[in-house]
Formats: C-alpha cells, sequence, structure tokens
C-alpha cells in the first residue's frame, strides 16, 4: 500500500481549488494566472485577422472573429491581428498572436481607399494563408467586400455562420438554403457563429509595421470620396428595430412620466408592450411583440411587463434582459437575466436618483 | 345631371315600383324613429296630396268646391307636420345639418298657410290677405320648386324617389341580401373611383338623395371615435364632387380633425386628397352601420371601398402596415405571411381528419386566419368538440386553405383579392363536401356573398349557425351552463349586418340556460368591434379606440361576460385592458358538454 | 453635373416562408429611391435585371413603380452588367440580394469594373452639384454622411425610409424586355469562385469552439454551470439596493459609462 504525502507540490486549478501535481515538478512557472500560454516561436505560416476597433476596444464580433483565427491556427501557425482605429486593450485572452495597431484607420472616419491599400500591403508582405474579417456595419462588412473585389484571384466568402477547419458554411437564397464549400482564403464572418472563449491565453505582441506605415504616408484620400462626418441620433428618435438600449412599459408602469425620465436618464430608446400601447400609454409604432416589432438591443430593462408569449417573441435576440415586476412567477422573469422583484414606481425613481448621482461623480472625476 | 356618371343596368319599369318600396322598404328604416316618421307622412302626405288635388283642380279646370274642400283639409294636415318639424327644429340633435335645412319648416309651413288661404273657398278675401296669400304660396313654392331644380333640401323628394327605383342593388328591394361588393372586371382596367364621374349614375342619384338627417354619423363607429369620417359628410362631399364647388356650405359636423372649407371637387377630377382626405377612406371599418340606418337606402361602403380601390390598385397607396399584409396575402396567402401547413398545427391532438381528394365529408371547416392565433385556437379547439359531441363528418382544409381575400378586398385591393378567390374556388372544386363550416364571420361573408361572382356557389354556415341547426333537430345535445355571471352578446358585423344572423347566437345561449343582457346596440344595430375593413391595419388615429367604446357599452349594463362568434372581435375586444371576459359562442357551449 | 441617366439593378427573390418568387425588398427599395429622384429630375431611368426573364418576381417590380425593365440573360453576369452600364452617371441597387449567393459582393465586383466609387448601406441619397450626399447606416443609431463624385454604385440599406407601394394598375401597363443575349464581353475568368453544395434542409450551423482538455473537475464544474441558466431573481432588500443591482449588472456588462 502507497501513502502519498499530503504536503506534496500542488498548483491552484483555474477554479481556485488546491490540486495535487502528480508527476509535474515541484515548480512551475505559470506565466498566465488562469491559462496556458501558447506560444509559436518557429511560426512558418500566418492567418490574418482584420477589424476596425470601436472606442479603443474590440467589440464581441471581432473578437470572435480572432478567436476563430486562433482555434484553426496550428501551431505553426501565428494568428496576426490587423486593428483599424485605437486600442487600448490587452488581446491576450482574445487569441492574437502578434498585432498590427494602424490608429488612423478608426471607423469613425470613411477613407476605403486608404484603408484598402493599407491592408493590402500587410497582406502583401505577410502572404497569410487565411484572412478573417467580422462581416459587420461599421466598416469590416464594407472593406472585406472591398478586398475581396480587388484581389479576384482569391476565394472568398461572406457571412459565413459555420466553419472548421475543413469548410465554411452560409446561408444562401434568402436564407433558406444552407451551403457549404472548402475553406476559402477569405472569410467574412457573421455574429455569434464562434465562441469567443478560448482555453490558452497568446502573447498578443504589439509589432509596428513599417510596411503600413509607409503605405499610410503616401496615401491620401482625396479621390472620390469626401467624409462629412459622423453623427448619432438621440435615443428617442432611434427606430425601434436598431435600437441598443430599450426601456420597455407594460401594464406595470402606472406613471408614464417617471417611465419617460428614466429612459432619458439611461439614454435609452422607448419600447412597450401591446397592453400599454393599447392603454394608450405609447404609440403603437412602440410596441414590442409579435404583432409589433422585433428589437435586438444589448440591453433590454423591461418594467412592469408580464412578458407573454408574443412578447418574447419581439425580444428573442436581446443580449441582456432585465426585468422589474411584482410577480415572480411572470414568464418574463424566466426570460430575464436579471429580475427585480419590487414596485415599479418606487425602483424607477431610486434608479434615476442614483443615475443622477453617478453621471456626477463622473463629470466631478473628469474634471 | 347624374348623366355624368358611368352607365347602369336598368328600365323604365323600374319605376313602377317606386310606390311599394317607398311605402314598405324605405319606412322600415324610418318607423325606426316614430316622431320623424309621422311628421313626415303629415307633411310630405299633405303637400303631395295637396299638389296633386290642385294639378287634379286647376289644371284639369273641375274648380270643384269639394275638391277645393280637400285642398283645405291637406293643407291642414301639412301645416301640423310642418308645425312638428319646426317643434324639433328649435333644438337640433348634433347630427342633423343646419343651414337651408333650418329654414326648411318655415317654407314648409309658409306654403301650406299660403295654399291654404288661397283655396278657402271664401270669396270675400280682403285684397290684402288675398296678396299676402299669394305671396306665401309663390315663397312656399320656390322652395319646393328650386330646391328641387337647384340642389335645396327638396331635392330628396325626387331623387330619392328616383333612387328607389334605379337602386344600385336591385335585389335589397326582394328582401335578400345584398351586402357582397361587386366586382371589378380588371382585364378592362376597371380600377375604382377616381373622380365623382366613375361613380355609376344611380349611385350618384342615391347620393342626391341624401337628408343629411345623420342617423349615418350617430351609427359611425369611427366618427365616435373621432377618427377623421363622418358618412354623412362623405356623401355631401361626393354630391359637391358632382355639382363642382367646395365644402363650405355644408352645415353639418365635419369630419373629426377636419375643418370644413378647404375641400373642393368636379365631376372629371380627382377625388383624394382634393375632396376627400385618404384617411377618410381609411378611417372606415366596413360595418355597414350606416347603410343600415340610412332611411334613403345609400350605399356608403360601395362608394368608400370603389376611392379605396382606386387608390390602392393605381397607386398602391394603402397606409400603416396594410402593405405589408397585402404583400402577405399575395406572397403566402396569409394575412400574416406565416407558413400555411402550419395551420392546422394545433389540431394535431384533436385527431381531426384533413380533408383529401375523392374523400367525400359533410362538413369543411375553414378556420381562416384565426387559426393561427392561440387565442382564437381555444375557441377552435371548442368548436371541434361540440362537432364530434353531435358526430358531424367534418375534415379541416389543412395544407390547401388559402386565405379567403376578404382583407385584401375591403382594403381595395381587388387584384389580390380575386387572385385568392379563384385559387381557392380552384381549389374546392378538387374536393367533394356538402357545406363549408367557419367560426370566422369574415370568411363566411366572402365565401358565401362574394365567391358565387366568381363561380364558386357553397352553402356556407357560420358555426353558430350550423350548432344551432344541430341543437334544434336534436343531433347535438346540449348540458347546462354553469356560467352565472352577467352575460351580454356581441353581434360581429359580418354576421348580423352582413348575413342577417342574429338569432342563432342567442338561441344556442338561450338553449344552455344562459340569459342575455342585450346591450343599447345589439342585433342589425350593433356596434362595430373596430376590427373590419383592414382598420386595425390602416390604424387612423382618433381621440379613442372603437373596442374600449364597444367594452363601455358592455361595461354599462354591468355585464362580466361578453360573448363573440368572430376572431377580430375577439382579438379587438380583448385588446381592451379593462374589461369583461370575453368568450366565444363555442366556448361556452362546449363547457356545458360537460352537464349532459 | 446633371444626373442624366440612372439604373437601378433588380434581381429576383423569393418568399423565406412559402418560397413564393418575389421582388427582393432591398432591391425594391433602391428602385422606390430611383424612380423618385429620376421623376424630379426628369432623368432617363434603365431598371435592369440579369437573370431569366420569365421569372414571375419581375412582375412585382413592375406594380413597384418600374415602367419597363431590360433583362440581361447573358453570362457572365457582371462583365455583361458592365457592358450595359458604361454611360450611367448613378447605379443603384440593394445592400443584399434575396436570391443565389447573396453575398452582398455584386455592386463591389461592378465597381472594381467600372472603375467607380461605391458607397454601401446608403439610408438617403441627395444630389449635390456634381456629387451625391449619401446618409450611411451605422448601428446603435449613428450615421455618416458621404459625398460622392459621380459616376458611383450606392448600394441600399435595407433600414432606409422608403415607403414601397405596390400598385396592380402598373403591373398591367409595364414591359419586359429582353436586351440581346449574345455576350459582349470574352472575360470568361472565373473569379473570387468556390464550388458551393446546397443543403436544401435547414439545420441550425454549428457553433466553433476552442476544443478544452479539462480536467474531471473543469468538465463537471462546466457540466453544472450551463450557459442556459435561468436569470438571478432578487427579492430582498429596498428599493435602493434594488436598484443598485440593476445599475451593477448594467455597468459590468458594459452596457452604460456613467
Amino acid at each position: 500500500m502507497m501513502r502519498i504525502n499530503p504536503r506534496r507540490s500542488a498548483k491552484i486549478s483555474a477554479a481556485g481549488l488546491k490540486r495535487i501535481v502528480l508527476t509535474a515538478p515541484a515548480n512551475v512557472e505559470t506565466p498566465h494566472p488562469h491559462k496556458p500560454l501558447l506560444t509559436k516561436k518557429n511560426s512558418k505560416a500566418h492567418v490574418l485577422v482584420i477589424a476596425h476597433s470601436e472606442r479603443g476596444t474590440l467589440n464581441d464580433h471581432a473578437r470572435q472573429t480572432i478567436a476563430a483565427a486562433a482555434i484553426l491556427a496550428d501551431a505553426e501557425t501565428k494568428v496576426l491581428a490587423l486593428i483599424l482605429g485605437e486600442l487600448t486593450e490587452d488581446l491576450t485572452s482574445a487569441g492574437a498572436d502578434e498585432i498590427i495597431v494602424l490608429p488612423e484607420l478608426d471607423f469613425e472616419r470613411f477613407q476605403p481607399k486608404l484603408e484598402l491599400a493599407s491592408i493590402s500591403a500587410v497582406i502583401e508582405s505577410v502572404q497569410p494563408m487565411h484572412i478573417f474579417m467580422p462581416d459587420n456595419a461599421i466598416g469590416d462588412g464594407d472593406l472585406g467586400r472591398r478586398l475581396i473585389a480587388s484581389q479576384r484571384t482569391k476565394t472568398a466568402a461572406t457571412q459565413v455562420v459555420e466553419f472548421d477547419a475543413n469548410h465554411v458554411a452560409n446561408f444562401q437564397a434568402g436564407g433558406t438554403l444552407l451551403a457549404q464549400s472548402a475553406l476559402p482564403e477569405i472569410i467574412l464572418l457573421a455574429p455569434n457563429c464562434v465562441d469567443a472563449h478560448l482555453p490558452f491565453a497568446t502573447s498578443a505582441e504589439r509589432s509596428d509595421s513599417t510596411v503600413t506605415n509607409q503605405t499610410s504616408a503616401n496615401q491620401t484620400e482625396t479621390s472620390n470620396y469626401q467624409d462629412l462626418g459622423l453623427q448619432t441620433i438621440a435615443a428617442t428618435e432611434i427606430a425601434l428595430e436598431e435600437a441598443d438600449f430599450i426601456v420597455s412599459a407594460g401594464n406595470g408602469v402606472q406613471n408614464v412620466a417617471t417611465f419617460e425620465s428614466l429612459a432619458h436618464a439611461l439614454e435609452a430608446s422607448i419600447g412597450a408592450s401591446r397592453v400599454a400601447v393599447d392603454d394608450g400609454k405609447f404609440a403603437r409604432d412602440k410596441q414590442i411583440g409579435a404583432s409589433g416589432k422585433t428589437v435586438s438591443a444589448s440591453a433590454y430593462l423591461a418594467i412592469g411587463i408580464s412578458g407573454a408569449v408574443q412578447h418574447l417573441q419581439g425580444i428573442k435576440d436581446c443580449r441582456h434582459v432585465i426585468a422589474i415586476n411584482t410577480d415572480a412567477s411572470a414568464p418574463m422573469v424566466k426570460r430575464a437575466d436579471l429580475t427585480v422583484i419590487g414596485d415599479a414606481e418606487e425602483i424607477m425613481q431610486t434608479l434615476i436618483a442614483l443615475i443622477a448621482v453617478a453621471k456626477l461623480t463622473k463629470l466631478k472625476v473628469a474634471a | 345631371m347624374w348623366r355624368t356618371g358611368k352607365a347602369a343596368v336598368w328600365s323604365w319599369a323600374q319605376l313602377l315600383t317606386i310606390p311599394k318600396r317607398y311605402f314598405v322598404d324605405l319606412h322600415h328604416v324610418v318607423a325606426r324613429e316614430p316622431y320623424i316618421a309621422h311628421t313626415h307622412v303629415a307633411t310630405a302626405g299633405g303637400a303631395v296630396a295637396a299638389i296633386f288635388l290642385v294639378a287634379l283642380n286647376y289644371g284639369l279646370m273641375h274648380y270643384s268646391i269639394v275638391l277645393n274642400w280637400a285642398i283645405v283639409v291637406a293643407t291642414c294636415i301639412m301645416f301640423i307636420g310642418a308645425f312638428f318639424m319646426w317643434l324639433r327644429r328649435r333644438k337640433v340633435p348634433l347630427r342633423l345639418s343646419r343651414g337651408a335645412w333650418n329654414r326648411l319648416p318655415y317654407s314648409l309651413l309658409v306654403f301650406a298657410l299660403g295654399l291654404f288661404l288661397v283655396s278657402l273657398p271664401v270669396t270675400s278675401l280682403s285684397n290684402g290677405i288675398a296678396i299676402l296669400a299669394i305671396l306665401l304660396l309663390l315663397l312656399g313654392s320656390a322652395e319646393l320648386a328650386l330646391g328641387i331644380g337647384l340642389g335645396g333640401p327638396m331635392k330628396h323628394a325626387v331623387a330619392g324617389l328616383l333612387h328607389l327605383a334605379f337602386h344600385p342593388r336591385q335585389e335589397r328591394f326582394s328582401s335578400k341580401l345584398s351586402t357582397g361588393l361587386k366586382s371589378l372586371n380588371l382585364e378592362n382596367k376597371e380600377y375604382g373611383i377616381n373622380k365623382p364621374s366613375d361613380f355609376q349614375w344611380n349611385q350618384l342619384l342615391g347620393f342626391d338623395a341624401c337628408v343629411q338627417c345623420g342617423k349615418c354619423e350617430t351609427a359611425c363607429p369611427a366618427f365616435a371615435a373621432g377618427q377623421p369620417l363622418n358618412p354623412k359628410k362623405l356623401i355631401q362631399d361626393l354630391v359637391v364632387g358632382l355639382s363642382s364647388g367646395t365644402d363650405a356650405n355644408f352645415t353639418g359636423s365635419p369630419y373629426p380633425n377636419i375643418p370644413i372649407g378647404k375641400h373642393a371637387g368636379s365631376p372629371n377630377q380627382t377625388i383624394v386628397p382634393s375632396l376627400i382626405e385618404a384617411q377618410t377612406l381609411w378611417s372606415c371599418t366596413t360595418c355597414r352601420a350606416c347603410v343600415q340606418e340610412c332611411p334613403m337606402l345609400i350605399e356608403h361602403v360601395d362608394a368608400i371601398v370603389g376611392m379605396r380601390r382606386n387608390l390602392t390598385l393605381t397607386q398602391g397607396g394603402v397606409p400603416g402596415t396594410a402593405q405589408q399584409t397585402l404583400e402577405n396575402l399575395r406572397q403566402t396567402a396569409t394575412v400574416g405571411g406565416l407558413d400555411r401547413n402550419a395551420r392546422y398545427y394545433w389540431a394535431i391532438d384533436l385527431d381531426v381528419k384533413t380533408i383529401q381528394p375523392n374523400t367525400p365529408v359533410d362538413a369543411l371547416l375553414v378556420a381562416g386566419e384565426g387559426a393561427f392565433d392561440m387565442r382564437y385556437q381555444r375557441t377552435l379547439r371548442a368548436l371541434i368538440k361540440l362537432l364530434k359531441a353531435a358526430n358531424v363528418d367534418f375534415a379541416v382544409m389543412g395544407a390547401l386553405e388559402s386565405d379567403t381575400g376578404d382583407t385584401a378586398r375591403r382594403l381595395g385591393d381587388e387584384a389580390t383579392f380575386q387572385m385568392l378567390a379563384k385559387r381557392n374556388i380552384a381549389t374546392f372544386n378538387t374536393l367533394q363536401f356538402k357545406r363549408i363550416v367557419t367560426a370566422d364571420p369574415h370568411v363566411l361573408h366572402s365565401l358565401k356573398n362574394e365567391y358565387p361572382a366568381f363561380g364558386g356557389h357553397y352553402e356556407v354556415l357560420h358555426h353558430t349557425t350550423l350548432l344551432a341547426q344541430l341543437s334544434a333537430n336534436g343531433q347535438l345535445k346540449l348540458g347546462k351552463s354553469d356560467e352565472t355571471r352577467k352575460l351580454t352578446y356581441h353581434d360581429p358585423c359580418y354576421l348580423a349586418r352582413y348575413n342577417n344572423e342574429t338569432e342563432s347566437p342567442r338561441a344556442l345561449l338561450r338553449s344552455v340556460g344562459i340569459s342575455i343582457h342585450e346591450m343599447e346596440r345589439s342585433g342589425l344595430r350593433g356596434r362595430c368591434c373596430g376590427g373590419g375593413g383592414g382598420a386595425p391595419l390602416t390604424d387612423i388615429p382618433g381621440k379613442q379606440r372603437i373596442p374600449d367604446i364597444r367594452i363601455a357599452d358592455a361595461s354599462t349594463i354591468g355585464a362580466e361576460v361578453v360573448a363573440v362568434g368572430c376572431p377580430q372581435c375577439t382579438a379587438m375586444l380583448e385588446g381592451v385592458v379593462e374589461r369583461p371576459e370575453v368568450l366565444d359562442i363555442a366556448e361556452l357551449l362546449a363547457a356545458s358538454l360537460e352537464n349532459v | 453635373m446633371i444626373i442624366k441617366r440612372i439604373a437601378v439593378l433588380i434581381s429576383a427573390g423569393r418568399h423565406p416562408t412559402s418560397g413564393q418568387p418575389r421582388h427582393c425588398r432591398n432591391d425594391s427599395l433602391a428602385l422606390t429611391m430611383a424612380v423618385d429622384l429620376a421623376n424630379s429630375h426628369s432623368t432617363e431611368l434603365d431598371v435592369i435585371h440579369a437573370g431569366n426573364p420569365e421569372n414571375p418576381a419581375l412582375a412585382n417590380y413592375l406594380a413597384l413603380g418600374a415602367d419597363e425593365i431590360k433583362v440581361i440573360t447573358a453570362e457572365p453576369i457582371i462583365e455583361n452588367l458592365a457592358a450595359n452600364l458604361k454611360d450611367v452617371d448613378l447605379i443603384l441597387t440593394g445592400s443584399r440580394a434575396e436570391n443565389g449567393q447573396d453575398s452582398g459582393l455584386l455592386p463591389y465586383l461592378l465597381a472594381v469594373k467600372l472603375n467607380i466609387p461605391i458607397v454601401a448601406n446608403a439610408l438617403e441619397i441627395k444630389q449635390m452639384d456634381d456629387k451625391l450626399e449619401v446618409l450611411q447606416f451605422f448601428p446603435k443609431g449613428k450615421r455618416r454622411r458621404v459625398a460622392v463624385k459621380l459616376p458611383a454604385i450606392i448600394a441600399i440599406h435595407p433600414l432606409a425610409f422608403v415607403e414601397l407601394h405596390y400598385a396592380y394598375a402598373r403591373e398591367q401597363q409595364g414591359k419586359i424586355v429582353v436586351l440581346d443575349s449574345r455576350s459582349t464581353v470574352n472575360n470568361t475568368v472565373a473569379e473570387n469562385n468556390l464550388q458551393w453544395q446546397i443543403q436544401p434542409k435547414m439545420r441550425k450551423p454549428n457553433k466553433l469552439k476552442a476544443p478544452e482538455n479539462l480536467t474531471g473537475h473543469g468538465r463537471l464544474l462546466s457540466a453544472i454551470t450551463s450557459e442556459n441558466k435561468g436569470g438571478t431573481v432578487v427579492n430582498e432588500g429596498n428599493s435602493v439596493e434594488k436598484a443598485q443591482v440593476i445599475l451593477s449588472y448594467l455597468r459590468e456588462h458594459q452596457l452604460i459609462n456613467f
């Protein structure tokens, strides 16, 4: 019978538990606190990911695209992320081995010729096996198509909803057919077809690309396009279908004025359930649900909405659903990521007050 | 004047029908308000008799004293009638027009008095009185003559009588229902009414017959809800359009939110928007309450749909979500753009037959668009339970069913309606069934009243009609209902006014021991729920919603349950937040099966 | 510069549920915008379809305002389209088709072929001297104004504020004309080409996930903390605490920036 020494070398696992290491040497240096670091010293090839940043960070869609490249890349293939626009965040968990940042090519400016020339220069210099881009509306979908149209010998697929090392698939014929093909060279990826969570970390080293610096210096966007500026529509005027933050009222909202000031404080668009609309509290075009509008906001704050099936159909694409409700057994509570049970009016009033304080504090800090 | 309109089939012999139609059909409508009926009999009867007698006595040169006395008596009667007319005019109800119509009692009184004095067989009249009498008579006659010739109030006498003879829906007078819309010949590029002269001449005649009594206005659900429609004003606008003028002289209630005096038209000028705004036309729920009320038997709904047709077919001008709905109908043959195969998914666990070619059934159940609605599926499940309890051999249409096109037709999209009608008829032709049953009065109406024009002749029954028959002949044994709450029944327009079915639902409720507390407006004069004619799709804003008004009707009498028989009514009435419970007749009956 | 000729490129679509041929909504928006622009500037308007002239979907475009549709049947499509668009000042089309590959590439390929600029995701267009001012769609309520030199291709975004008006009478009046079916170009190099295998049956696409070598404990953990957990329900506390929970959640997920 063998007895194991209880004071043997041990390490803290990802879940924070102490695990005895049976065979490993006593001193293991883990450079990353949670995930093993994947280093690719002897890379022979590249896959290239191109994406615009927003306010210095990459959105989920862009991160999914980098993750996709990282999952497909083998031990000898480096993932090179070419970020257009400022980058202030760390990309080690995103899957990039190497990063080139071109801050002057941010999405807020329309300079398709310059962007195309810059990315073409990078492509020319690293000769990637595959190019991945998020197929989005903040410039990557447009730039990706310009790239495909200019590199006409490369195979390409857009709006890819499924792929692995061997194939890609997308919907064709108006979403009625699923078409598959071998992995092409340029891949424009639809959102949410990749799990951005990776079990490993990467080095994400920044390298200054001399190539691109040269091209951007030599090119100016005089030609065909003239950017007249980006504007943001007031949240209250955004069509519900494209609103990113919606505060929605149901039968449980008695005081429309409080509700509206909450929406104003959160800079959110206003929606309503059918009951609230029928009640005359809101205009018909605010109605969300099967017989109204289908919305896909990042945040959906449902106040006093019990959550009829038709209504839940209308919010199926919303990312974070938060509910304020008096009844904990309402269907909305099952759908919501967070539910607060209580009096809607009281909680709305309190929220408005807290938001005012938070905004004031932020203002003071900034000043 | 009416000759500017389009030709219509007619013959001189129709003139002979006037007396019967006048005394029978028209007085059915007028007699609903006895005061006016009696006044009219006295005034008009007196006047007609007096004029006839004058013609007889002086025209044919009889100069008989007896006839003269008869004239005196006739003028007395007319004077009394006109006096009561004046009495009412002292406090004019809002629905009545003022202006020239306020003058009318005086001119009629003057006429009566004048003729009375002239005819008095007293030779010793002083000169002064004689001159006065003749002046009065002239003044009064002026109203009658000029009124008829130049479009004054008395125009209604001639136009009204001629309208009775040449009414565009002759069937109305042979105690048959005539509620189906007339179809357009699309191959001949008939695209509805663009300008006043596009109406048939007998329709124009009908508009001239209008006495501006405003009964349509009182009955109109859209007007009550503050939507920009007033059927009376609409007819008067068309009169103005025919005679080239503006609406500035209109003295009745305006379209809500549209001021008077800004619109004008002429026979060959496009109606929308210079004479009538599009939103006025799109406010109509096609409930036919105005037609039901009209003492001159004017067909308002035909006029409105006629003008809608032109907007839709030539400009694609339907507002709101109606555009999407019509596209759905064209592309999926469903109102909601849904999968036709899914229409009867809710019936999968009920073991219901789906009809197959070469397999005859007694009854074919056509559920309509309501079958996609989770609420109405409850009604349909109850109906199936009842049909099974009565051992009816029935089947549903399954994926073969296309929308009847009812909504498209009401919205003026005759092309889509005809496409769907022809498609459905072709499908029906491949199937063998004795009759069609439906729980949707809109399906009932289009299949029964409008498909025959395209060669589809079927026996179509509303579920309440069939269930009442089955219950009466003992095939369906109903128990006593447990329902003890105060209950009222809301008549769907397309069942009551469009199909004259008001008794079966009531008989069924009585047979299970439910007593019905009637609302003020019920039966053929029931108030619309707001769901017809595509009105929920065009969604023209008003002050309040029509279903709220209807629920208020029910709440006024303290009803706790509103029984219904239509998916549209169910959806509209259930959309009201604070309301009695809304239950279909089928649901109430199915519950009673437990107590057999 | 005055716009003398406008061309609209339309494709055949089909209803996603019934599969019935119909107009492609995005292209219809482009058509309606083009008709409005052509009417207000009395400009010549070409409505062009590359494909089968018998397609019943084309009748929809007549009803939606096209007086005449010119159909190009010759292949390859891009080259033959380009040959017919040489002296056009403005080309409008939808940003994505509903049929075929609907890759959204066609306007870009045409722009390269014709060597003219392209602006995509257009919500509104208006003419400013020799340029066209385009309002471009960006998510989250952002919009960009871009002036583009003509001739140019503009791809219309699905959210463009245009009301479609379907009129049966126009469908009856309109004409469909087939242009010379012989190809005017010799270049038949297949470009950006992939061999697609079509699956008529719908299935949900598989999500790509990194393979993970988890320990037994890790697997257990991931099994019990599954993603489709119900949400958190907060019952306790006063309204300040409850409001604070909401605010913290919003901050945690970067949904607010204060």
